[in-house]
């Protein structure tokens, strides 16, 4: 009996775990992975160099009582061959040796004192201080468009901005409450075409760094004609990471082309409309960073409407107010017009054009959401 | 709840998303855990959880939940602090009448998936605390197993910019009952809410008006979190500006008025101090406040009867001053004709308050 039970146990594990072996073999494209690091968890993850609850990183004369930063990085110390004069270093030779004419405790030996002498006790500040917690921080580590401002919106809310540097690179870090919470990054390109908020959902933990690596924003896509005719060719341009390969994606990626990014991060590509049919269609961008196959995908950036030989009015705006952002205000004036048809509002508070304020308008209104 | 059913439960989950020919690219909706265990008198908390497709990068922001619950368990609170929705539609509401739990609620920019290395699924929309009646007078007996279970009308919305409804999936709960009385009437529900030290989060209000809706009314925008517990219910006052010095809004009476944002002002001229108190489940609480910009205040209705009276008082007394001057320079003048031929007491006395033609005829000719 006990033989049959475990026999029922296994052929159940198996046939659980049969479709995860599937699914790994059939997996054939790349997807964005943005990984989290926990400075605070006791764990040294990926791109820490420790993480020592409690430890602040206030200085230490010894290598071995080096402590470990808020951020999860060594402190300074006497030995890590960094000269620190405003911790009373006068040399810093990376050990912690005597007789080499940095003193073990960072002071100059005198040239020919041979032995040097242990100069006698030196009085380190003391072990480490207990900080029972430090703050809750979140940082954020990613690459957008070079050289423009990347702005952070935490649970709706705008919390500041970073400059992004010539490859597109930035980083930033806020102060948040501990639980869920949602981090939301935006940008413009040149032209002051919008990117798509990305938006990435976490728990924070209390009294630590939550790191949040590799984040790639989507490019900025533009077309220079909405209405064409068949087999027009329309320019579809944006800006991207600089120097990647960008894909546009024709409906749901019925269609996919290809350009690249220059060091600038401007794309352009001209679509042969020739390609797709007489109908609406929607155009989407993602950046693609690296070499196959270790390849990095981007989010998707806004889609697009293209009207190929039909007429067509593309999707309202949802500025509800027109004070230039889509917030919590336009929300309010949609939950005012809330299921009638829109009234008089101006631009309608049917978004959509369907007739009734609903959760389909609140979804786009959500969608350009801009804090 | 019987954490022993919680892994397997969970497992089973998995397992049928994966097999499901439907779950390809389509959002889940599933109620966690999804197989639990209550005792007579005990309460469990059950999470409604939202998985998407990531594999397609697909993104939702909407959701419309509605979910069933069967006799034998009774929902007692929905709590939405861990939740991921940050604007509420409609927030979770009980509906005690057709069983059923409703909310609707969004996360603007929508929600990807889980990040790799988070160390929660961070997927929670909503907790539902249920119950078992035990022996509570109504309480049905006769059942043995008690199920959640998300109604057809359940929708969610991609984050594509066209509000397009996903493909979705749903899955129930079950929950065994328990014949007997719980051992410890467990209730971790409560030890949550005890535990709650921590008030909302900070936030602040709008003042707006707008040509098109609210009639062109003065409005206030609010919104925070709380995410521990969350947000019970938001209470607004508006305190007369010169009342500011009664401390009124501190007071245990003080007239909190139960609000949600939008709310159009009671005072439209301004003239009052705004306050919002956000107040978690547990009763912590954080109070917002606005002071409108001295530009935008118009006298009130009070205030205008107040000036009128003023002025009237001012009019009142400035005509009883010149009359007071005009009597007194009469009687300087009557004075300097009693100089000239005749007493001045008697002279007042018969001077009542007006002088004849005649006898100033006659004065100018004793002057004469």
């Amino acid at each position: 009996m006990r033989v049959l039970i475990r026999f029922i146990q296994y052929s159940f594990v198996a046939l659980i775990l049969f479709p995860f072996f599937v699914s790994a073999q059939t997996l054939s494209y790349a997807t964005t992975t943005l990984i989290i690091s926990i400075c605070g968890n006791e764990i040294v993850d990926n791109g820490e160099d420790c993480d020592v609850l409690g430890e602040t990183g206030v200085y230490s004369q010894t290598i071995a009582g080096r402590q470990c930063t808020p951020s999860c990085f060594f402190g300074p110390y006497c030995g890590d061959g960094i000269l620190q004069t405003s911790f009373g270093e006068e040399c810093d030779d990376g050990n912690n040796d005597d007789a080499d004419f940095c003193s073990s405790i960072c002071e100059i030996e005198p040239a020919g004192s041979g032995g040097g002498g242990s100069s006698g006790g030196g009085g380190s500040s003391g072990g480490g201080s207990t900080q029972e917690l430090g703050d809750t921080v979140i940082s954020i580590i990613g690459r957008a468009y070079p050289s423009r401002t990347i702005n952070f919106l935490l649970d709706t809310e705008s919390v500041g901005s970073a400059r992004s540097d010539s490859q597109g690179r930035f980083d930033f870090s806020t102060e948040a409450s501990p639980g869920t919470a949602t981090i939301g990054i935006w940008s413009t390109d040149s032209s002051g075409v919008r990117s798509i908020t990305l938006n990435n959902t976490f728990d924070v933990t209390q009294g630590a760094v939550t790191s949040i690596n590799g984040i790639i924003l989507p490019p900025t896509i533009s077309l220079a004609d909405t209405t064409v005719d068949p087999g027009q060719l329309v320019t579809v341009s944006g800006i991207s990471v600089p120097e990647t390969l960008v894909e546009i994606h024709v409906d749901d990626s019925e269609l996919v082309e290809t350009t690249q990014s220059d060091f600038e991060g401007r794309w352009s590509f001209d679509f042969d409309t020739s390609k797709v049919s007489i109908a609406e269609h929607t155009l989407r961008a993602r950046s693609v960073i690296g070499e196959p196959p270790l390849t990095t995908d981007s989010s998707f950036s806004n889609s697009l409407q293209l009207f190929v030989g039909v007429e067509g009015r593309a999707t309202q705006p949802s500025d509800l107010n027109r004070d230039g952002f889509i917030n919590l205000i336009d929300f309010s004036i949609l939950i005012f017009w809330w299921q009638t048809d829109g009234g008089d509002s101006d631009p309608p508070a049917d978004i959509n054009q369907n007739g009734r304020v609903s959760l389909e308008d609140f979804s786009i209104l959500l969608f350009n959401w801009t804090g | 709840m019987n954490k022993r059913l919680l892994a397997p439960g969970f497992i089973l989950v998995i397992f049928l998303a994966v097999l499901s020919p439907d779950s390809a690219e389509a959002a889940s909706l599933y109620i966690d855990p999804p197989f639990s265990a209550l005792n007579k008198g005990d309460a469990g908390v059950l999470a409604v959880r939202l998985d998407v497709d990531e594999d397609s990068g697909e993104c939702v922001n909407a959701v419309d939940a509605v979910v069933s619950y069967s006799k034998g368990i009774e929902p007692t609170d929905i709590s939405i602090g861990e939740s991921i929705l940050s604007i509420w539609v409609e927030e979770p509401l009980i509906n005690r009448d057709d069983r059923t739990i409703t909310f609707a609620g969004g996360i603007p920019n929508g929600y990807c998936g889980r990040v790799v290395g988070d160390p929660q699924l961070t997927n929670k929309l909503a907790e539902i605390i249920v119950r078992s009646p035990g022996f509570s007078i109504g309480a049905s007996s006769d059942t043995s197993t008690s199920t959640l279970s998300f109604s057809n009308n359940s929708t969610v919305y991609l984050n594509d910019g066209f509000g397009t409804k996903a493909s979705l999936n749903t899955f129930p709960a079950t929950i065994s009952l328990g014949d007997k009385p719980g051992s410890a009437m467990e209730d971790p529900w409560q030890e949550i809410v005890d535990a709650d030290t921590t008030a909302p989060e900070e936030f602040s209000i709008s003042l707006q008006r707008d040509e098109k809706a609210f009639s062109k009314k003065y409005y206030i925008v609010f919104n925070t979190s709380d995410k521990q517990t969350g947000i019970d219910r938001y209470e607004v006052i508006e305190e007369k500006i010169d009342l500011i010095g009664s401390f009124q809004w501190g007071r245990a009476d003080a007239p909190w008025v139960k609000a949600r944002s939008p709310y159009v002002l009671e005072d439209q001229t301004l003239n009052s101090t705004i306050r919002v108190k956000a107040v978690d489940k547990t009763g912590n609480e954080y109070i917002a406040t606005l002071v409108p910009d001295e530009s935008l205040r118009t006298a009130s209705a009070e205030s205008r009867v107040a000036i009128a009276a003023i002025v009237a008082g001012i009019g009142l007394v400035l005509m009883l001053a010149i009359v007071a001057v005009v009597f007194a320079f009469r009687r300087k003048r009557r004075g300097q004709a009693s100089g000239f031929g005749g007493k001045e007491d008697e002279s007042d006395e018969v001077f009542d308050e007006e002088i004849s033609e005649e006898e100033v005829t006659d004065n100018s000719k004793i002057e004469k």
